[in-house]
């Protein structure tokens, strides 16, 4: 049996630098009336599309994600039925790297801050 | 193609058997493939290489710039490593037979599903499109009778490679 690690190595190491590399573009504007909240985690969505097999997504799903099936499937079919689905959230340098390995295997993910 | 082209060994590697006419044809897949790839304007190459911000093109720049050659790189590495094990496969009697290590098993899906996404971004397809093979008069046939060929290659890999997998969380 193969081992897979569920919290696989960054595949693009260049993106674990990303957030010291770019100054931010935008500030965001400090809400006065709160203590700092600690920052909103990111989602990744991914898309539905007519290419990809069924069994294809489930299995890319539970091969970077160290799903089970079950999980899997029901994401799959989430994203099949309604057109996408969140299938991860967790801090934005670890979403972009899943991004990018979820783009590698050809699948459509985008990724967002948590509303 | 026959029943089950891909055996599972249980450590990820696979064996293949195929007709040499298919090996022949998924090796000329694969020098598409490394042909396209060397393209930058073709559409059916930018879905190999989507979006990752929805609404957020500075964002999505970023990561591109960041990402773009990296992923370019990986499946190049893919489409020539399965060129590499057709030529290293056997061919007898008019059958071709290869075993895969794992690395190269998943370098085959990663081909055989870029090629998919290539040429069923091509042919316009739907979900809902008809898997039965078109006349050979019609000028789509080829690509659409290769894109239905692919899909089944591709579902019979995926079987076996399901196969190898742990068995993951539910939560």
């Amino acid at each position: 049996m193969i081992s897979r690690v569920l919290n696989p190595p960054l595949p693009f190491p260049v993106l674990a630098r990303a957030e010291t590399i770019t100054a931010p573009v935008k500030e965001e504007t400090p809400d006065t009336d709160k203590v700092a909240e600690p920052e909103r985690p990111w989602i990744i969505i991914v898309w539905n599309d007519p290419i990809n097999l069924m069994a294809y997504v489930t299995y890319v799903l539970q091969k970077l994600f160290g799903y089970g099936r079950a999980k899997a499937h029901k994401l799959m079919m989430q994203v099949h039925v309604e057109g996408k689905s969140v299938v991860w959230n967790g801090a934005k340098e670890r979403c972009e790297a899943y991004v990018a390995a979820l783009h590698e295997h050809g699948l459509w993910a985008t990724m967002q801050k948590d509303d | 193609m026959i029943e089950h082209p891909f055996m599972p060994r249980g450590d990820g590697s696979l064996d293949v058997k195929l007709s040499s006419e298919e090996a022949e044809a998924i090796r000329r897949v694969a020098n598409d493939i490394l042909d396209e790839l060397k393209q930058t304007e073709d559409p059916g190459l930018r879905r190999l290489f989507p979006p990752a911000y929805k609404d957020d093109p500075d964002r999505n720049e970023e990561f591109e710039v960041l990402t773009r050659d990296d992923l370019l790189a990986r499946k190049r590495n893919a489409a020539e490593a399965v060129v590499k094990s057709i030529d290293r496969g056997k061919n007898k009697r008019g059958t071709w037979s290869a075993r895969l290590q794992e690395d190269v098993a998943q370098a085959w899906l990663a081909l055989v599903n870029d090629a998919r996404l290539v040429l069923g971004t091509r042919l316009d397809v739907t979900e809902d499109m008809d898997h039965d093979p078109l006349p050979p008069d019609d000028p789509k046939a080829p690509q659409h009778n290769l894109y239905v060929y692919l899909s089944a290659l591709e579902w019979a890999l995926v079987e076996a490679l399901m196969v190898g997998l742990p068995p993951g969380t539910e939560d």
